[in-house]
C-alpha cells in the first residue's frame, strides 16, 4: 500500500518559490571570486602579464564550474526528494551515498522521511481501525436512530470504547429519561384529561353557581323586599296587637266581674236558702198552732152541742138562752172551722211551694257553684289568652325590629350577590379557557407520548 | 360576615315566626278553651235565669198565699173577738138568769175559747206576717240573683264578643305577618 499522505506544509518567510539556479549562481560566483581573486593577486605581485589572466579565469572558471556541479547535484537531488516528501511521497529517498556533511544530511534526511512513513502507517492503521470502529459504532447507533433505544455499542478498548461506553451510559440515561417522559407523559395525559373534566365540570358548576347566585339574588332581593314589606305589616300588627291586648283585657275584666257577681249571687242563693229554711220552720211552728186552733174550734162545737143540750133539757123554762148561745157558738165555730181550712190549705200550699223554691234554689246554688267553675275556667283560660297575647306582641316587637334588620342585611347581600355573580361568571369564562388549555395540553401530551412512543427502550 | 349575620337573622326570624306559629296555635286553642268556658258559664247562667225566674215566680205565689193566709187570720181574730162578745153577752144572761150556773160555766169556757183563739191568732198573724217578711227578703235576694245573674250574663256576652273580636284581631294579624318568607328558598339557593 502506497503510502500517499497530504503534502506537508512547510513554513517559510517568502512564498515565493527559490529558483533552482540562485544557490548555484552564488556558489558559482562565490568560487569564481574566490578564483581569481587569487589570480588576480599572483599577477599583480608576480607582474605577470595581462595576458596570463585569460587561461587562469579559465581554469578557474573550470574548477568553479566542476565544484559547483559537485556541491549541488546532491543538494539539488535531496531538494527534488524533499519536493516529494512535501508532495505526499513519503516513500521518496535521496540515496545520496556521500561521505560528507551533505550525505549525512541526505542520511538524516532520509531517516526522518523512513520514520516519518513509520508514523504515517502507524497512523493510517490507527486511522483504519478508528474508521472501522466509528463504522461499526455508526451501524450500532443507526438502530438507536431509529428509535431502539435498547442496543449498546460495543465497547473496545481506546478512545472509542470511551466514547462507546459514554455513549451507553447515555443511552442508559436516555432510556431511563424517556421512560420517565413516557410515564409523565400518561400520568399528564391522564391527568390532563382529569383536569379537563374537572374543569368542565367546575365550569359547569360554576355556571350553576352563576344561575343559583342570579336566582338567589333575586330570592334576597324578593326577600329584602318581603322583609321591608313584614317589618311595615308588623308595625301596623303591633297596633292590632295593642287592641287585641285591650280586648283580651276588657274580655278578663268582664269576666272577673261576672265572677264577682257570681260570687255576690252565691251569698244571695245562701241568704235566700236560709230564708226558705226559715219559711219551713215558721211553716211548722205555724201548723202547730193551727192544731191549737183546730183543737178549740172542735171544743167550740162541743161547747155549741152542749149549748144545744141544755137548750132542749130546758125548753120550757127559758132554754132560748141556751139556743141563742148554741146557735151563736156553731155560727162562730164553723167561721172558725173556714178559716182554719183556708190557713191550713195556705201553709201546705205554702210548703209544697217552699219544697219546689227549696229544690229551685238548690239548683240554683248547684248552677252558681258550676257557673263559678266556668267562669273561674274562662278567668284563668283568659290569662293564658292574656298572657300569650302578650308573648304575641312582643313577638311582633321583636320581629318588626329583626324584619328591619333583615331587610337592611339582605340590601347588603343583594350587592355581594351581585358582586359574586360577577366574580362566578368571570369564573365560568376563566374555567372554560382552563378546559380548552387543558384539552390542548393534553394533545400536546399525547403528541408527545406517541413521539416517545416510537422509541423501543425495554 | 354580612352572609352569616343574614343567616343568623333569617334563622332568628324564622325563629320568631315558628314561636308566633306556636303561640298563635296556642292563642286559637286558648281562645277556644275560653270561648268554651264563657259558653258554659253563660249556659249555666241561663239556667241561674231560669231557676231564679222560677224561685220568683214560687215567691210571688207564696206572698199571695201568705196575703191569704193573714186574711184567714184575721177571719179567725174576728170570729175570736165575736165568741168574747158572745160569752158576755152569755154571762149577762146568766146574771138575768139569777146567776145560772150552766150558762155561767158556758159563758166562761167561751171566754176562755175566745182568748186561746185570739192568742192562736195573733200567733199565725205573727207566723204568716214574719213570713211574708221572709218572702219579700227573698224576693229582693232572688230579684238580686236575677239583677246579678243578668249583669253576669252580660258581663259573658261581652267577654265573648271581647274574644272574638280578639281573635279577629289576631286572626288579621296572622295575615298581615307573612310567615318565614322565602328562607327555605335562600337556604338552598345561596349555597
Amino acid at each position: 500500500m502506497s503510502v500517499m499522505s497530504p503534502p506537508i506544509a512547510v513554513t517559510r518567510k517568502s512564498t515565493a518559490r527559490v529558483r533552482p539556479w540562485t544557490l548555484r549562481v552564488k556558489l558559482t560566483a562565490a568560487l569564481a571570486v574566490t578564483g581569481l581573486v587569487p589570480s588576480l593577486l599572483i599577477i599583480y605581485l608576480g607582474h605577470i602579464t595581462w595576458w596570463a589572466l585569460v587561461p587562469a579565469v579559465a581554469i578557474t572558471l573550470f574548477f568553479t564550474v566542476s565544484l559547483s556541479h559537485y556541491v549541488m547535484t546532491p543538494i539539488l537531488k535531496l531538494r527534488a526528494t524533499a519536493e516529494r516528501v512535501q508532495a505526499g511521497d513519503f516513500r521518496a529517498r535521496s540515496n545520496i551515498d556521500l561521505h560528507d556533511e551533505i550525505g549525512d544530511i541526505a542520511c538524516a534526511f532520509d531517516a526522518v522521511t523512513e520514520h516519518a512513513l513509520t508514523l504515517i502507517n502507524e497512523l493510517e492503521s490507527q486511522r483504519l481501525e478508528l474508521e472501522n470502529g466509528i463504522i461499526q459504532l455508526f451501524t450500532e447507533l443507526s438502530q438507536a436512530a431509529n428509535g431502539d433505544l435498547t442496543v449498546r455499542p460495543t465497547t473496545s478498548e481506546g478512545s472509542l470504547g470511551a466514547v462507546a461506553d459514554s455513549i451507553s451510559v447515555l443511552l442508559r440515561r436516555f432510556c431511563a429519561i424517556v421512560r420517565d417522559i413516557q410515564a409523565t407523559a400518561r400520568e399528564v395525559s391522564a391527568g390532563s384529561l382529569q383536569v379537563a373534566g374537572t374543569v368542565q365540570r367546575v365550569s359547569h358548576e360554576a355556571d350553576k353557581q352563576a344561575k343559583a347566585l342570579e336566582k338567589s339574588a333575586k330570592g334576597i332581593s324578593d326577600l329584602s323586599a318581603s322583609a321591608s314589606s313584614v317589618s311595615q305589616r308588623t308595625q301596623s300588627a303591633m297596633t292590632v296587637s295593642a287592641r287585641a291586648l285591650d280586648a283580651v283585657r276588657s274580655g278578663h275584666d268582664a269576666v272577673a266581674g261576672a265572677h264577682k257577681t257570681m260570687d255576690a249571687i252565691r251569698d244571695t242563693t245562701r241568704r235566700a236558702t236560709r230564708k226558705v229554711k226559715g219559711l219551713g220552720e215558721s211553716a211548722q211552728l205555724m201548723s202547730q198552732a193551727l192544731s191549737l186552733v183546730q183543737r178549740n174550734t172542735e171544743e167550740l162545737q162541743i161547747m155549741a152541742g152542749n149549748a144545744s143540750i141544755e137548750a132542749a133539757r130546758h125548753a120550757d123554762s127559758g132554754g132560748g138562752v141556751f139556743r141563742s148561745v148554741a146557735d151563736g157558738i156553731e155560727s162562730l165555730a164553723e167561721q172558725s172551722q173556714l178559716a182554719l181550712r183556708q190557713i191550713q190549705e195556705v201553709i201546705a200550699r205554702n210548703q209544697r211551694e217552699t219544697v219546689g223554691v227549696v229544690e229551685a234554689i238548690e239548683d240554683v246554688t248547684i248552677q252558681v257553684v258550676a257557673g263559678g267553675r266556668a267562669v273561674q275556667h274562662a278567668a284563668e283560660a283568659f290569662e293564658v289568652v292574656d298572657s300569650v297575647v302578650h308573648e304575641l306582641a312582643d313577638l311582633n316587637v321583636f320581629i318588626a325590629s329583626a324584619s328591619s334588620e333583615q331587610a337592611r342585611k339582605a340590601a347588603e347581600l343583594a350587592a355581594m350577590m351581585g358582586t359574586l355573580n360577577g366574580i362566578s361568571l368571570e369564573t365560568s369564562r376563566t374555567t372554560a379557557a382552563s378546559a380548552d388549555s387543558a384539552v390542548r395540553l393534553r394533545e400536546l401530551t399525547d403528541q408527545l407520548n406517541s413521539s416517545v412512543a416510537t422509541l423501543k427502550v425495554s | 360576615m354580612n352572609d352569616s349575620l343574614l343567616r343568623l337573622t333569617l334563622a332568628r326570624d324564622t325563629e320568631s315566626y315558628d314561636y308566633m306559629d306556636r303561640d298563635s296555635a296556642r292563642h286559637e286553642h286558648d281562645g277556644s278553651r275560653a270561648e268554651d268556658n264563657v259558653e258554659s258559664a253563660r249556659a249555666t247562667m241561663r239556667k241561674i235565669l231560669e231557676s231564679a225566674e222560677y224561685v220568683s215566680e214560687r215567691t210571688a205565689h207564696l206572698s199571695i198565699n201568705v196575703s191569704e193566709g193573714i186574711k184567714a187570720t184575721e177571719t179567725l181574730a174576728a170570729v175570736a173577738r165575736q165568741l168574747r162578745t158572745l160569752s158576755s153577752n152569755t154571762s149577762l144572761e146568766a146574771s138575768r138568769l139569777n146567776g145560772n150556773a150552766t150558762v155561767a160555766e158556758i159563758a166562761r169556757q167561751m171566754r176562755l175559747l175566745s182568748q186561746h183563739v185570739t192568742a192562736l191568732s195573733e200567733h199565725l198573724a205573727s207566723g204568716l206576717r214574719a213570713q211574708g217578711i221572709a218572702l219579700g227578703e227573698m224576693s229582693a235576694a232572688i230579684d238580686s240573683v236575677l239583677v246579678d245573674a243578668a249583669s253576669t250574663q252580660a258581663s259573658l256576652e261581652q267577654s265573648s264578643e271581647y274574644l272574638y273580636s280578639d281573635h279577629a284581631l289576631l286572626r288579621g294579624l296572622l295575615q298581615a305577618v307573612p310567615s318565614a318568607p322565602l328562607t327555605s328558598e335562600v337556604a338552598t339557593d345561596g349555597e
